[in-house]
């Protein structure tokens, strides 16, 4: 009898004790959605830091609509018109207050299936206006909106909106440019500047050459840069960086990689690579004896040799003056301003993350050393 | 029974976020605040404000025949001084105005300046102040100091009051406090182009009143005054290729004008990166355009102050992927 006494009572303990718990948990839980929410923010805010680090205001804001493009399939632009344009500056607080908005979650009104285009402009203007097309609508907005105006104007004008036909040319568009990108030896990089249209219209060309002739698949450089400016094969900064104008002719283009393929200045720059890589050898060892940490840069980076030898050289001059005494890594790796923004977007937690230091090759000394003076772990 | 009962209630709290994980959050979303305030803030600057004094006195003292020796001297004094400029004009976070925009320019400006302090300490320190070579680390060469170690304990005792001072002084925004900040920056290089703009068009039409009033009253009183100098008008004077050539003159003047008052006008949106340490020769240009940056440049501040807010994004990128399943919605859901 006892026995079921003593169970009674713990029963009425235990639930209690749970009750009472559970009443704290509701109480801290508008706490903890509230840090939630902070949360999501700062890692909007980070990932569009990282995406916009050192561009000027024309540039950022370029980037950020290339980003909202690619990301939600918005179509955004500030006014050109003699009325309604807009400085970079004002173009640049538009853009960033709608990414905020996306980014952060206040609006997503795409169904991701159906991402396609809706055109926003923004104006010096006070009203907002909508133009009806068959393919999409055009929103014309003030630059000078909160977030949660922009959002309430953008989900009152986006029901119903067909973007199917926009879905279909980034589907064959991506599926053209893996395939091709399969067979060239090299990474194709576009310029954030450049439209969808013009894109798909480069790689529809260069598709076909390959097809003719399969000598414009073997590049001797790094990587082919597809803007609107074109240079021959060239040493930059070792690097060697084809710049083809996306607006060239096939038969243009056919002729502009062969040419360039064969360049002296091409073989020249390979021999230089060989230094570099025997410096990046030197250094990963030199920063290992003073660290104990295992350094290397990215291998599915985009990162060229010279930056890798830069940055590294960078750390190494770092930790040789003590600046940081005790190491919180085991790893570090260095990655370009591409990779640590894919990093960040995909946003998966490895199981080496609290030991792995990543370091931007373009890393601001002042802010690393700060960083480390804030652990404790320097100076 | 009892255990089992007892397990059941604990791991149902196991999934709560852990409190040492909320407060490093705080940290990161809000920064270090500044704990020097009132008379801590005062004596603590005064103190920094001496050994900059100091340490500009005694590169004063320096001479060298070596040219980088030379420009690297100039440039770390010179920052000194700017440094020093800044530090006196900001106010303790207690008696600071959220409203007063050239307080927040001040504090930019000391977020830039004194890291790229640091840069030209770290030179110094790794005996490179005169040059090193970007291909080989270890390739460096130094200035001759009549007493270098005199003169770095000087240095280094600067640096070190200032890191300390950035923190404990100023403060460490974190990332929502650097987003704010490049806002009120922003919004600040936009009050500056409306005001452009408002003086632009106040410039064209003042020229265009000034212009019709010129071609109104200018030829007829050259005119007659060459009638009072010489008693007629000189044919020449009334030749259709000197009215040409005349009006050509003028008009091509008023273009010039414009383009000049244009440039003057418009504020400068030119973009800089902070020290990043590549060459020898980058390292001091950079500090140097950051040296002739106006301290009223908002524009160019906001770009700067992104590059720092991506670095601290970055620095601390192992941080947020280890705790995001703290934050997931399941944490939210079954706590």
């Amino acid at each position: 009898m006892r026995a079921y006494y003593i169970l009674a009572l713990s029963i009425l303990l235990a639930v209690s004790m749970e009750a009472a718990a559970l009443s704290g948990v509701k109480h801290d839980r508008p706490k903890v959605q509230s840090l939630a929410s902070e949360f999501s923010q700062t890692m909007a805010i980070g990932r569009e830091s990282v995406m916009l680090a050192g561009l000027d205001a024309g540039r950022a804001s370029l980037r950020l609509q290339q980003s909202l493009a690619e990301d939600y399939g918005l179509l955004v632009q500030c006014g050109s018109g003699w009325l309604h344009s807009l400085s970079d500056i004002s173009c640049l607080i538009a853009t960033r207050t709608l990414a905020r908005a996306l980014y952060s979650s206040l609006i997503n009104p795409f169904p991701s299936e159906d991402r396609g285009l809706l055109k926003i402009e923004f104006e010096d203007a006070a009203e907002v206006s909508v133009l009806r097309e068959p393919e999409g609508n055009q929103i014309s907005m003030p630059y000078n909106l909160q977030a949660s105006e922009m959002a309430s104007v953008i989900q009152a004008e986006t029901l119903g909106v067909d973007y199917r036909q926009k879905a279909w040319v980034r589907a064959q568009f991506q599926a053209q440019l893996d395939n091709l990108q399969a067979n060239l030896t090299v990474p194709l990089i576009f310029s954030s500047e450049l439209s969808l249209s013009e894109k798909w219209v480069f790689v529809n060309n260069l598709s076909g050459l390959a097809a003719k002739d399969p000598r414009v698949l073997d590049r001797l450089g790094q990587e082919i840069e597809v803007g609107y400016h074109t240079q021959g094969l060239h040493e930059q900064s070792l690097r060697l960086v084809e710049n083809v104008d996306v607006r060239m002719p096939a038969d243009q283009l056919h002729r502009f990689l062969l040419e360039s393929s064969e360049s002296d200045q091409a073989l020249q720059a390979q021999r230089d690579m060989q230094i570099v890589n025997d410096r990046i050898e030197q250094s990963i060892s030199k920063i290992a004896q003073s660290t104990g940490a295992q350094v290397q840069c990215s291998p599915a980076d985009q990162l060229s040799s010279l930056e890798c030898l830069n940055t590294l050289q960078r750390l190494q001059s770092a930790f040789s003056r003590q600046q940081v005494v005790v190491l919180p890594a085991k790893e570090i790796l260095v990655v370009s301003a591409q990779e640590s923004q894919r990093m960040i977007d995909s946003f998966t937690a490895p199981e080496t993350a609290q030991t792995v230091l990543v370091v931007r090759e373009d890393f601001f000394f002042g802010t690393l050393a700060n960083f480390f003076f804030e652990k404790g772990w320097t100076l | 029974m009892l255990a089992l009962l007892f397990s059941l209630i604990l791991t149902t709290h196991a999934t709560q976020i852990d409190p040492a994980i909320v407060n490093t959050f705080k940290v990161l979303q809000w920064g270090q605040p500044p704990t020097l305030v009132g008379a801590q803030f005062e004596s603590a600057r005064a103190l920094v404000a001496d050994q900059l004094k100091d340490l500009g006195a005694s590169i004063e003292k320096q001479k060298f025949t070596n040219e980088n020796c030379g420009r690297y001297m100039q440039v770390t004094h010179d920052l000194g001084q700017q440094i020093l400029q800044s530090l006196l004009a900001i106010r303790s976070v207690d008696a600071r105005s959220n409203s007063d925009d050239l307080q927040t320019l001040h504090q930019v400006r000391l977020y830039l300046l004194i890291p790229s302090y640091f840069g030209l300490h770290a030179l110094f320190e790794s005996r490179r102040e005169a040059g090193f070579g970007i291909l080989d680390v270890n390739h460096g060469a130094a200035c001759a100091f009549s007493d270098r170690e005199a003169f770095e304990g000087r240095f280094t005792k600067v640096v070190r009051s200032l890191s300390m001072f950035l923190r404990e002084g100023i403060g460490n925004p974190g990332l929502l406090g650097f987003d704010g900040l490049t806002d009120r920056l922003l919004i600040r290089a936009r009050a500056e182009e409306d005001h452009a703009d408002q003086l632009w068009w106040g410039v064209v039409g003042g020229s265009v009143v000034a212009s019709i009033l010129f071609w109104e009253f200018a030829p007829p009183l050259a005119l007659a005054s060459a009638r009072v100098v010489f008693g007629v008008v000189p044919n020449v004077l009334q030749t259709p290729a000197f009215v040409f050539g005349l009006r050509t003159v003028t008009l091509a003047g008023e273009g010039f004008a414009y383009q000049l008052a244009d440039s003057s006008i418009q504020p400068d949106q030119s973009s800089f990166k902070p020290n990043q340490l590549g060459t020898w020769d980058e390292q001091l240009s950079s500090v140097q355009e950051l040296l002739d940056t106006e301290i009223d440049a908002p524009a160019k501040y906001a770009i700067a102050v992104n590059m720092i807010k991506a670095q601290m994004a970055l620095l601390y990128e192992p941080w947020l992927k280890a705790n995001a399943a703290a934050f997931s919605q399941d944490s939210l859901v079954h706590p």
